[in-house]
């Protein structure tokens, strides 16, 4: 009686679904680290995507900022001059004014009013490479117009994108003044703002009277086709040479409102700290689950040794093991994840993007703390004689 | 059909640190010629077992010195210690049988250390037949009876066609009946292929299939007849 292929098996993946309550409860607890680390690093990327989406369209290669600014909202001013002496250098060409301010929003429901975020550009020149607001740039040539953030929070601000979906334009009063949302655009809350608004210049000056269109908050460069943005940003600074202002590139500019919310204002810290709690508590769960996978198997492992098998061929089987459970634990976690995502998302207005690098780095640190929790529980095996081993 | 084929020399052992520390075995010394069936007995507690695996290479040498094979154990390197293990039968007090594998798969992951055995299925088969599990085959360990178990360790044991086979209480978790069945059946199967017999048991039962019995008490060996003495080299 010979039973053919009954030679080839494998005795990694026979152990590992062998029992099958412990399997599920191994792939749970991995699962739960994966989504621990995933929803983390989810909220702290979404957290500075959000802060920073604004910068990140501004559409030019180079930003002229005062001295002090310390976040993309804060109360720093230049003066516009010197953002005209910018546009005399050669290279540049041309300099665009960025107003912003908070102003008051009456709640459309309840009357009360409430902080929003405005920015106030010059229609026309395509501030922001945002697809909706270049499509409807020419809303806000219109004076007492503006754009609605329709990722701005309805609890805070009312049903305004509904309204505007249902009747279309209708009156809001902002800063006490009747404007008309002319059109809804795709921004999202940040550290600063629960909501946002944009319109032009004339609208923007019509709603803060005592503001000078003389006082710049961020001015735009755009140099000319062929030039270096680093090069442009260092011979700028040169040029101005003048402890009010700083020049960055784009990239400076977002690292810059990155790193103060991060560093400065601790608020990107608490998710980094949620992130690597995430990670230890995640590290945790998998060696414990790993430990009392090899300690459970450890009689079995010292009958093989006892037939002659040797270590390496433990460590082989325990690195395999390990990459499996990772793997399998990795796909319900990433799953679910990406549900938490989802409804996360819906309710903060938070862009939350399971992108292939978030995933990258869960699973990555899934698998390194999978493998490392099997070699480790690994040690047991290497130092003793089969002898001490046995059941 | 008198060479050594296992050889102990002043074989001493202790377990324990410092004042827990405690001497098992005391400077052993003897013999063991090839194809000869060999049991050691003893009560509880004698340092049968400890003497096994350290004959065995399943235990790392104090001192004195052990031969198997022609390969000295005392300080050998795992490469050399895995080497005898590959050449020793072992059959252990319970199965000890992967649980996730086949009475089969069992046999083969032994078989795997040995590329020289041809059509490794089938000789797995053969085995099982003949330990009468032909019908067993596909079963795994928890569908099987202690004595089928243990039948399956067995012809693991012998599927490599080892030239030393140790066995640690193989019917102690067998009832007499199953337990003499057993071990009969381990004694002819190695006698027919040549295999050299170490077997540890405190059932008086299966002392009549031994060529020559060693008694262990405290560690010593003891009321050895003078005609079993000579053969092991002692006197």
């Amino acid at each position: 009686m010979v039973h053919p292929g009954q030679e080839r098996f494998s005795l990694t993946w026979r152990q590992l679904i062998f029992e099958k309550r412990r399997l599920a409860a191994a792939l749970a607890g991995i699962s739960f680290a994966v989504l621990l680390i995933l929803v983390q690093i989810g909220f702290y990327s979404a957290m500075n995507n959000s802060a920073t989406k604004v910068l990140r369209h501004l559409n030019a290669q180079l930003v002229v900022i005062p001295a002090g600014f310390e976040f993309f909202g804060s109360n720093h001013d230049f003066a516009r001059m010197r953002l005209m002496q910018v546009a005399g250098i050669a290279g540049v060409k041309e300099v665009l004014p960025l107003y912003y301010s908070f102003c008051s929003f009456k709640n459309i429901d309840t009357g009360y009013q409430r902080w929003i975020f405005c920015i106030g550009l010059e229609p026309g020149r395509h501030m922001l490479t945002l697809p909706e607001v270049i499509a409807q740039e020419n809303k806000m040539t219109i004076t007492g117009d503006v754009l609605f953030d329709k990722k701005s929070l309805g609890t805070y601000f009312g049903t305004v994108v509904d309204n505007f979906n249902h009747d279309g334009p209708f009156a809001v009063t902002v800063e006490g003044r009747n404007v008309t949302i002319d059109g809804l655009f795709d921004l999202g809350v940040t550290f600063a703002a629960f909501g946002n608004v944009l319109m032009g210049v004339q609208t923007f000056f019509e709603l803060f009277p005592n503001a000078s269109p003389n006082l710049v908050n961020v001015g735009l460069v755009r140099l000319k086709k062929g030039m270096d943005p680093g090069i442009m940003s260092k011979k700028i600074s040169r040029v101005l040479d003048g402890k009010d202002i700083k020049v960055l590139t784009r990239a400076e500019f977002v690292q810059h409102e990155i790193n103060y919310w991060n560093n400065t204002a601790a608020i990107g810290f608490l998710f980094i700290v949620g992130a690597i709690m995430g990670f230890i508590i995640g590290a945790v769960i998998v060696y414990q689950i790993l430990y009392t996978n090899v300690i459970n198997h450890l009689p079995e492992f010292a009958t093989l040794k006892a037939l002659g098998y040797s270590d390496r061929f433990f460590f082989g089987l325990v690195l395999k093991q390990s990459l499996i459970l990772s793997v399998l634990g990795f796909i319900p976690g990433t799953l679910l994840s990406w549900v938490i995502y989802h409804y996360t998302a819906a309710a903060t207005g938070y862009t939350m993007n399971l992108s292939l690098d978030k995933a990258a780095i869960a699973f990555t640190s899934t698998a390194i703390m999978c493998v490392l929790a099997g070699l480790l529980a690994m040690r047991q095996l290497k130092s003793a004689d089969p002898a001490e081993l046995f059941r | 059909m008198n060479t050594p084929i296992i050889e102990f020399k002043d074989l001493s052992y202790c377990f324990g640190e410092g004042n827990l520390r405690r001497q098992v075995l005391f400077s052993l010394t003897g013999k063991i010629n090839a194809g000869e069936v060999v049991i050691v007995t003893g009560p509880s507690g004698s340092g049968k077992t400890t003497f096994l695996t350290l004959i065995g290479a399943l235990r790392s040498l104090q001192e004195g010195s052990v031969k198997v094979l022609g390969r000295e154990l005392y300080g050998a390197p795992p490469k050399v210690l895995r080497e005898v293990r590959r050449n020793i039968g072992f059959i252990f007090q319970l199965h000890n049988l992967i649980d996730a594998l086949t009475a089969h798969q069992n046999l083969i992951m032994g078989l795997r250390l040995h590329p020289e055995i041809k059509s490794p299925s089938e000789a797995a088969d053969n085995i099982l037949n003949l330990v009468g599990l032909g019908d067993h085959v596909r079963k795994y360990p928890h569908q099987l009876s202690g004595g089928q178990r243990q039948r399956v360790a067995i012809a693991r044991a012998l599927v490599i066609r080892p030239k030393v086979i140790l066995a640690d209480e193989p019917t102690a978790s067998l009832d007499g009946k199953t337990g003499r069945v057993v071990v009969e059946q381990l004694h002819d199967l190695a006698t027919k292929q040549g295999s050299t017999v170490l077997l540890v048991t405190y059932d008086p039962r299966i002392l009549d299939i031994a060529d020559r019995v060693l008694a262990l008490e405290d560690g010593r060996f003891v009321g050895m007849t003078i005609r079993e003495a000579g053969r092991t080299g002692l006197l």
